[in-house]
């Protein structure tokens, strides 16, 4: 007998990934509430289960661990996005724009590409994670950045690093991602 | 001056220039790294070669050298050298703990000896160097034959 | 002093960073050295084979993190080594400076104190490189 090697979260993830591929946002067992969720829910996971939470188990390795966990999605969006676009950067970022707002993300904007110096800055304007959040004294949008990081790095197929260097938590009116190609 | 003592003398002054080394003033950061980097591989060669080298003494059944208790480097016939890691630090606990009430000042060398075997060890710097032998040998003659 | 001038002091401390990492690569055993920064980035590596380098650097900072919080829980403070034994070697890291952290991968026939020594010896240095490193 063949052995599921996947665990019931990576099982998850796989029907997750594959409702945004299909672009089909409705979903069995919400009848009456639907499948949109308040933006205050997502910061509560976002923020408490994969923000405080973890920072109590994990202390400094935190923002390592939602990083990563950003940069999974963004990998699996990218994926998405790539699929038939001949490499052409203006269509992926016009799918990634599309597939941003459909899921509520932000609204992506690329503000500076510089392929010659291999940077790539790209504004999140009403970003889902720091939407209404004031007086950090750090960004704190380390899940928005690994998913940015992981879009641009599928696109590039390069290592890259992803740091945010606005935060609209911060005061900044909008978080901006800085992306550099290794 | 026996080929021992003259390689342990050696030693120790690799081991004085490494802590020299550590101690310079570093208004070129770049450099000392690199001086310091030098002399701990120097250190640790020594280290290694008189390791080697008292291993090849007849009657002369293992040396090993440690820090913290944790192997750093060994002859090929070593046995069991986290046992005998865990006793050295044991047993340089409670040499230091009678050297400050009898005021012997820093432990330079423990011996163990059992009615099979016997067990030196000789501080060289930061590290512990041990020489297993059976009871009967004579370790300072032994280290005096040429290898 | 000008940008010239600092330019080329990074330059001179990132190559001794990379010196320090293929001295410890040269010690029996050790198969990869990597510095990792607060996001879980690996910012240098050396290794003698293919790594991820994305999983290994969240891992390390997220193991080593759990370590130093299940460390304080116990009323001690102040991490200074993770030690993971596996059957197949170790993997060691140190905390240096600003989150970032030096880890080592080690094959069993490791000489453990040799590769411990040898990063204890080496931390306050590569903490001096990088507070000037960050600095500049």
């Amino acid at each position: 007998m063949l052995q599921n090697t996947k665990s019931d979260y990576q099982i998850a993830q796989q029907q997750i990934l594959e409702g945004i591929v299909s672009g089909e946002f409705e979903i069995e067992n919400r009848k009456d509430l639907g499948p949109l969720i308040p933006i205050r829910l997502f910061q509560a996971l976002r923020m408490v289960a994969l923000g405080s939470n973890v920072e109590d188990i994990l202390g400094q390795g935190a923002p390592s661990l939602v990083y990563h966990s950003g940069q999974s999605l963004g990998l699996a969006m990218g994926k998405i996005a790539a699929a038939n676009i001949d490499k052409d950067l203006e269509t992926y970022v016009g799918k990634i724009k599309m597939l941003c707002r459909q899921l509520s993300i932000g609204l992506v904007v690329p503000d500076r590409v510089d392929l010659n110096a291999g940077v790539l800055e790209l504004r999140v304007d009403e970003c889902v994670s720091c939407a209404g959040i004031h007086n950090v004294s750090a960004p704190i949008c380390h899940f928005e950045a690994g998913m940015v990081g992981g879009i641009v790095k599928t696109f590039f197929n390069r290592n890259v690093k992803a740091t945010e260097t606005k935060c609209n938590a911060l005061g900044d009116k909008t978080c901006l991602i800085r992306v550099d190609l290794m | 001056m026996h080929w021992f003592e003259s390689q342990l003398l050696a030693l120790n002054k690799l081991a004085d220039k490494y802590v020299v080394s550590q101690k310079k003033p570093a208004a070129n950061i770049v450099k000392s790294s690199a001086d310091m980097r030098e002399s701990r591989g120097q250190f640790i060669e020594a280290v290694q070669a008189l390791v080697d080298n008292v291993s090849k003494v007849k009657g002369i059944a293992a040396c090993t050298a440690y820090h913290d208790g944790l192997i750093l480097a060994h002859s090929k016939q070593a046995l069991n050298i986290d046992a005998f890691g865990a006793a050295v630090q044991e047993s340089l606990h409670a040499a230091q703990q009678s050297a400050e009430m009898l005021n012997l000042g820093d432990i330079e060398q423990i011996v163990i000896v059992g009615t099979t075997n016997k067990v030196a060890m000789l501080s060289v710097g930061p590290l512990m160097l041990c020489i297993a032998c059976p009871k009967h040998i004579n370790l300072a003659s032994a280290l005096r034959q040429d290898i | 002093m000008s940008n010239i001038h600092l330019l080329n002091t990074r330059k001179s401390q990132s190559s001794e960073i990379d010196s320090i990492l293929r001295n410890l690569m040269s010690i029996q055993g050790v198969s990869a050295a990597a510095i990792i920064d607060n996001d879980g980035f690996v910012t240098h590596i050396h290794r003698d084979s293919e790594v991820n380098t994305d999983a290994i650097g969240a891992s390390v900072q997220v193991v080593f993190g759990a370590a130093a919080r299940s460390a304080a829980h116990v009323g001690h403070h102040g991490t200074n080594m993770v030690i993971c034994e596996n059957t197949e070697g170790y993997i060691l890291s140190t905390p240096i400076d600003a989150g970032f952290i030096l880890a080592l991968v080690t094959q069993r026939d490791a000489l453990l104190g040799r590769v411990r020594f040898e990063l204890k010896e080496t931390i306050p240095v590569l903490k001096k490189l990088f507070s000037s490193y960050l600095a500049n």
